[in-house]
């Protein structure tokens, strides 16, 4: 064997903290390849593993926690570049995985690292990146949850999130049973949720799989529009005050070397039953992305519904978009029922109004405008013909028939 | 002949539940194309009634949309009402409102929409008419460039003709005023000018017995600065049931 094996050096490292914190960092290096890691945290699990030759490094790693309080903070570099990721919890549960290669025979170094984290009624506070990008997330889930995946790279962030409540509201599936069958209201979409419920049943549930991706938010967490979730409106007469839930969320996302950031804010809270789906995409430093969608159903008013987005040299971008007034105003005396007359005839009624639309339109826009163009129709409708429905006694009948007589004759 | 009979039931029958039934649904589009503005604004209403022999139903609607271009920019800017009134099940009726903006070098930019609608009970008594009207107009602000503006409409009516009285389900004081409902945008404002904006809004209500039993919206927006691209929407039904 004419390979002589200069150096290998193998070391694994092994821990488990339960309420401690822990703080550590490696770093190995060879004629080609340097990488690093460090790490800090507390109440998690932490093994790796490395195998280090004079022109190959090979080194893999990861983490887990599934305590109520717990926190990572981890770090991957190799030959000067970094990715990042972090999280803290109350009530959920985060993992990570990192892994270098670097020389060898194809001389190809990678970096890859993979997250996930999750939160059930409480709050998560994630963040993960590159030298380029730099990503946060906060999240309070009250009776909802919430779970993300990241896969990082040096040159490259995709995340993908998803979220639901976790309750159905009292009342809210015979409600939506009853508008369905007895108005014209486009629950379409809703209805989706519930027929395809049984499914999307496996792949649904967020905090298993997190399959969730921001242009099929069908995919998202658990749908709790169902009908057959077995709720009872009388069985809890004091649910309808304590079922407010939702989630708080926020994302930062800031570009390094551009100098650049943005956030969109999410917040829906109340008697609503509302499904999430976030996502990161960055493939290059040219280019990307980050979004935020949610969509719900619930009893009006919803205490919480916004989304605010802004970013640098941007303007901020506010949802909702505007407000519904609805109003009664007593009507003029002109307008009441003992000097209205329909059957009069309305085309100077309506000379006027194109006089005053047209002053009042030049008032608020002041400068030249255009004619007002405008037409009119108008239908009648006469009925001469009474609309009488009585018994006549004289009616004569009408009779279909059929008759058949066959002969036969035979001469002998 | 009991076949006869039973047609005879049956005819006897369906002439009972007839009720003099008649809806209307119109619309009003206005275009405008705005080749160079300062201000780009329009503004387009439609009004709609039903009239029969007992009740009255009117509906007004409104959408104004502006946008500011301070350099002078283009924008186009297109604005539909469409309206129903029926005088079945109760005075109902309802609107759709929609606004589509899209301009260049804005500043500031808002839409705002506005219905209104009342039902009463006609005291004039004409036993033998059903009449339907339906007026649409639009004005516009193009600026000094060259534009193109235009504005177009239908109106369709049904009836079946048999007049009769049309049950009243709950006449109220409700009927005596006005309903108003009215979809307002948060105007948008740049500190730096977008080199697109494009936003549209549809807005729709409906009524039955002058109260209103839904309203919804779908928002989009796509503005686009520097780099930079941002697409939102919303979409919000409200049911009262």
């Amino acid at each position: 064997m004419r390979t002589i094996l200069i150096g290998i050096l193998l070391l694994t490292s092994c821990m488990m903290c339960t309420d401690a914190r822990i703080s550590l960092e490696m770093s190995y290096y060879n004629s080609d390849d340097d990488m690093s890691m460090s790490l800090e945290g507390a109440n998690l699990a932490f093994d790796s593993f490395c195998t280090l030759e004079p022109h190959s490094l090979t080194y893999s790693n990861g983490g887990s926690s599934k305590q109520p309080q717990a926190e990572y903070s981890y770090s991957l570099a190799l030959n000067g570049e970094t990715t990042f990721s972090s999280a803290e919890t109350d009530s959920g549960m985060f993992g990570w995985s990192g892994n270098v290669d670097a020389g060898g025979d194809l001389g190809l170094d990678s970096l890859k690292v993979s997250t996930v984290s999750a939160v059930k009624d409480g709050s998560l506070n994630v963040a993960y990146g590159n030298d380029d990008l730099k990503v946060q997330e906060m999240v309070e889930a009250e009776k909802s949850g919430y779970q993300q995946q990241a896969q990082l790279s040096p040159n490259t962030v995709f995340s993908k999130g998803s979220g639901s409540t976790l309750q159905p509201v009292t009342g809210l599936a015979e409600i939506l049973l009853a508008s369905t069958k007895q108005s014209s209201f486009d629950t379409t979409e809703i209805e989706d949720d519930t027929t395809e419920k049984g499914e999307k049943s496996e792949s649904s549930n967020a905090l298993k799989t997190g399959s969730a991706n921001l242009e099929s938010s069908n995919d998202a967490a658990e749908s709790t529009t169902s009908s057959d979730a077995g709720s009872n409106p009388e069985s809890d007469p004091a649910s309808s005050e304590s079922q407010s839930q939702g989630i708080r969320y926020t994302i930062n996302v800031q570009n390094v070397p551009k100098n650049k950031q943005g956030t969109i804010d999410s917040d829906v809270m109340g008697r609503t039953e509302a499904q999430w789906a976030t996502q990161v995409k960055s493939e290059s430093d040219e280019y990307y992305s980050f979004g935020v969608k949610t969509r719900g159903i619930g009893f009006a008013p919803i205490d919480e519904l916004d989304m605010i987005g802004q970013a640098t040299g941007f303007p901020l971008q506010i949802l909702p978009p505007g407000n519904v007034k609805i109003s009664y105003k007593d009507k003029t005396d002109s307008e009441t029922s003992e000097s209205w007359d329909p059957w009069a005839e309305p085309l100077e009624k309506y000379l006027e109004l194109i006089d005053q639309q047209s002053r009042i339109f030049d008032s608020t826009y002041a400068g030249k405008s255009t004619p007002a163009l405008w037409y009119y129709i108008e239908n009648v409708y006469e009925n001469k013909i009474p609309a009488n429905i009585y018994y006549n006694p004289n009616l004569k009948g009408l009779e279909q028939y059929q008759l058949s007589m066959e002969f036969k004759v035979s001469e002998e | 002949m009991r076949k006869i009979l039973i047609i005879m039931i049956s005819m006897v029958t369906l002439a009972g539940l007839s009720i003099g039934a008649t809806q209307t649904s119109a619309f009003t589009n206005s275009f405008l194309v705005s080749s160079f503005s300062e201000v780009a604004a329009s503004r387009t209403i439609s009004e709609s009634s039903v009239t029969s022999p007992d009740l009255n139903y009117i509906s007004h609607g409104q959408v104004d949309s502006y946008v500011i271009q301070p350099g002078g920019g283009a924008a186009t800017i297109s604005q539909t009402i469409e309206s129903t009134a029926q005088n079945y099940n109760g005075l109902g009726g309802g609107a759709t409102f929609s606004s589509k903006v899209t301009a260049t070098d804005v500043t500031n930019s808002y839409i705002i929409m506005k219905g209104t609608s009342t039902a009463e009970v006609c005291n004039k008594q004409d036993n033998s008419k059903i009449k339907s009207q339906t007026f649409g107009m639009g004005i516009a602000k193009p600026g000094e460039g060259e534009y193109s503006f235009e504005v177009n409409g239908a109106q369709k009516t049904t009836s079946d003709m048999v007049l009769a009285l049309a049950p009243i389900v709950d006449y109220t004081k409700l009927l005596d005023k006005e309903l108003i409902v009215a979809f307002e945008q948060i105007p948008t404002e740049f500190e730096q000018t977008p080199d697109i904006l494009q936003q549209e809004v549809n807005f729709n209500y409906a009524t039955s017995n002058n109260q209103p039993t839904y309203y919804g919206y779908d928002f989009t927006s796509t503005i686009a600065v520097d780099d930079t691209m941002c697409s939102s929407s919303m979409s919000l039904s409200h049911i009262n049931y």
